[in-house]
């Protein structure tokens, strides 16, 4: 009996290995994801290194002789606290030409009512209304606290205008949003099992594959062989992606939570559903091989995407509006567990999702089944 | 044109795949631009959703405070339990959380002003709130250290942020507008190259099945003949599908898309259709398996679109990672695209880089048919 499991064990692990693009595309494409991802978000953290605004100022008389004038320059000196990029200009019309050009994000013109012209509403347009806003508001504030008391003058009050940190963050999320695409890319890595899962429902049944004609007919149990493959499918891609964990928090340094062994408990499952999802598509759909790989490569990146994968946020949206997508689709279940060891302190939300992914194999092995149940063919 | 039929004979086998894959690149595109629009901090955007949980007992600052947020967000009430506050954040139900301490207003009257605790989301489309809030925070320090009394730096305050500058949004194409359909032109980025390349790929491997090949080469058409109308039939394929695509992108937007800036992204991305069908056809002609086609495919429609852009803007984008990204040429479509997402003044100074740009594409597409053709012509060489 065990020589029997063995052989078709060996034999099923032959087939995925000799199958070398699969083999290569399984392995080597998560990575190069994870690699490319990381390339792209590296930068995200720094860039709240702001780069200076370019806005254009009309050098009229009214400028000239503004209180503003001291101000904008200040704040358009080289160095690290530099605002502004200013570019004078003698008049209205220069200044519009310079803003449709793009030269410039918008421009100053303390001669007219309407003091800030921009073209669009961004953050570059953000930070020069907050910039000129500021210092009118102070403006006012230091003559306020002067008139107040003359004392003020020289009591150390005015030092604190701009001065001063009232909030205190307390999240604990260092990294960003950038550990759920992460999260996201191991969840459709364990979909990919599926292509075993595929090509093990194909190799058994006779109506799809010449394979499955001569298995059907061998004296080998089919639904033993069937579990073998899938067994197989499933170490083979578990394999795949303890390399993908390893590369991610070793090379990357990608940050996940505490606990090892739930992370890989959760991986391991998310595998085994990506083999069911597999069969349970193979064995539904009466297709060819090919038709098949892409319906299911259909599916996998519909759920990576609903997952958050290419667009951050979209999870939320779907759990907040329609929870029961959330529920169905293994890559977000298995992004939502990873996530919530890294948040959380407690283990509830992970659970749930553990739960979640089993009903949701055992939904689908219990579908397949009844549609690979023992068929009778003509003897001739 | 035997062989031009027989290709759309294999199309429509597999129309059933391909008219899946393109109804499911449409409406992920479809959500993308309904849904993956976070303005990080504009001042005329919705208002982000706060919390704030007062520890300290009712008063008139408090409240003012209150007021002061209000005008500028939308005020979520949730209970002061550490779980829920967590929660509401991990959901995204709200993106800011204030929490003020206990003996804030004592400590206002003693002219200190206490650390508040906050909760926020990382990607924070309340970035602006938070300034806002602190130089609101800055002024009451100010107010009360130079000897206020609470009413009195109430109303001070009330004077004080009356003075906002008068600022205009100045455009005849309304650039804001226009956003959201250069978003769905830079997805498409991602659209495009996948269909083109996995599609393409899948049909042309159908031919360069070696068995087949060879039956073909043998008969009378020549090989150059043959290779033009498979070419014919790709370019229909993928002209169908870039035309499905605008026609959704005029559907969506309307009218804006028959504007200068919209007709110029139109042609843009009809270049770049090109471009990834040349690729499409470079791997189909050498790659026969179509699991790699797949994978290939993959690789090459999320990478060019993750490191030129078209997820992440390219303004986020490291400088070193830009650099590389040149070498792409998903970088100069999607360039373009930013260009014409911010162009008023089509002068030809303006005019020049995107056509410039558009140019580089062609090149490409050249460059992608000449490798087809060596390399096809060697393998030819050594099968024989």
């Amino acid at each position: 009996m065990i020589s029997m499991f063995w052989d078709i064990f060996i034999t099923r692990l032959k087939i995925i290995i000799r199958n070398k693009s699969t083999l290569f595309w399984t392995f080597a494409f998560p990575l190069i994801l994870a690699t490319l991802f990381n390339l792209a978000f590296s930068n995200i953290l720094e860039s709240e290194k702001f780069s200076p605004v370019k806005l254009g100022i009309v050098n009229n008389e009214e400028y000239k002789s503004s209180d503003i004038k001291e101000f904008i320059e200040a704040v358009s000196q080289e160095g690290d606290n530099q605002i502004f990029i200013p570019t004078y200009v003698s008049n209205e019309e220069e200044a519009k030409e310079l803003l449709n050009d793009n030269k410039i994000v918008g421009y100053l013109n303390v001669a007219t009512e309407i003091l800030i012209n921009v073209k669009a509403s961004g953050l570059d347009q953000t930070i020069i209304k907050y910039t000129i806003d500021s210092y009118y508001q102070m403006n006012n504030v230091a003559n306020d606290v002067i008139n107040y008391d003359l004392a003020n003058l020289h009591n150390g009050v005015l030092d604190k205008i701009n001065n001063g940190n009232y909030f205190k963050n307390i999240t604990n999320e260092k990294t960003n949003n950038i550990v759920i695409f992460f999260y996201t890319l191991i969840g459709m890595t364990c979909m990919f099992s599926g292509f075993s899962g595929i090509s093990a429902v194909n190799d058994i049944e006779a109506n799809l594959s010449k394979k499955g004609a001569r298995i059907s007919i061998s004296p080998a149990h089919k639904g033993k062989i069937l579990l073998i493959s899938l067994l197989t499918g499933f170490l083979v891609q578990f394999v795949a992606l303890l390399i993908l964990f390893f590369y991610l928090t070793g090379i990357l340094g990608i940050q996940f939570g505490t606990n090892n062994l739930l992370i890989l408990l959760i991986m391991a499952i998310g595998c085994l559903t990506g083999v069911c999802l597999g069969s349970f598509i193979s064995s539904l759909l009466k297709l060819k091989e090919g038709h098949k790989i892409g319906i299911f490569i259909a599916i996998t990146l519909t759920f990576s995407f609903l997952s958050g994968m290419m667009v951050q946020g979209i999870n939320y949206i779907i759990e907040k509006n329609v929870p029961l997508l959330a529920r169905i689709n293994p890559v977000n279940i298995v992004t939502d567990a990873l996530y919530s060891l890294y948040y959380y302190d407690t283990l509830d939300r992970y659970w749930f999702n553990i739960i979640n992914l089993g009903i949701i194999i055992i939904v689908l092995s219990i579908i397949s089944y009844l549609c690979l149940r023992r068929k009778r063919y003509d003897s001739i | 044109m035997i062989v031009f039929k027989n290709y759309l004979k294999v199309l429509k086998k597999n129309l059933g795949m391909f008219i899946g894959f393109t109804v499911l690149f449409i409406g992920m595109s479809l959500l993308y631009v309904n849904l993956g629009n976070d303005p990080v901090a504009e001042f005329t955007s919705s208002k982000p959703y706060v919390s704030i949980v007062n520890r300290d007992k009712e008063s008139s600052l408090i409240d003012h405070f209150i007021e002061y947020t209000e005008k500028n967000a939308e005020i979520i009430e949730l209970d002061d339990n550490e779980t829920v506050l967590k929660d509401a954040i991990f959901y995204r139900e709200v993106s800011f959380i204030m929490i003020i301490p206990e003996g804030f207003n004592d400590a206002i009257k003693n002219k200190e002003l206490l650390e508040i605790e906050t909760m926020s989301v990382p990607d924070s489309s309340s970035v602006y709130l938070e300034m806002l809030l602190e130089k609101y925070l800055n002024i009451v320090d100010v107010y009360a250290n130079s000897g206020m009394t609470e009413t009195e730096i109430i109303s001070n305050i009330n004077n004080v942020m009356k003075k906002e500058a008068f600022i205009v949004i100045d455009s005849e194409v309304n650039v804001s507008e226009f956003d959201n359909v250069a978003f769905f032109y830079r997805f498409s980025n991602y659209v495009i190259l996948y269909i083109c390349v996995y599609l393409v790929g899948f049909l042309m491997s159908t031919f360069n099945n070696s068995k087949i090949k060879r039956r073909n080469l043998v008969s009378g058409t020549s090989y150059l003949k043959i290779n033009m109308e498979l070419f014919l039939g790709n370019l229909v394929f993928a002209l169908s599908m870039w035309l499905l695509y605008v026609v959704v992108s005029i559907i969506l937007f309307g009218n804006i898309m028959f504007t200068i800036n919209g007709l110029l992204l139109i042609l843009n991305s009809l270049i770049f259709t090109i471009m990834s069908l040349s690729i499409g056809f470079m791997i189909g002609s050498f790659v026969r398996n179509k699991e790699a086609i797949n994978g290939l495919s993959n690789v090459i429609a999320l990478g060019f679109s993750f490191l030129c852009g078209a997820f992440v803007p390219q303004a986020f984008l490291g400088s070193n990672i830009v650099n590389m990204s040149k070498t792409l040429p998903s970088y100069y479509y999607i360039t373009n695209v930013d260009i014409i997402n911010n162009l008023t003044n089509y002068t030809i100074n303006n005019l020049k880089p995107i056509f410039i740009n558009m140019g580089i594409l062609v090149i490409y597409t050249i460059g992608f048919f000449l490798i087809t053709n060596i390399i096809s012509r060697l393998t030819l060489k050594k099968e024989n």
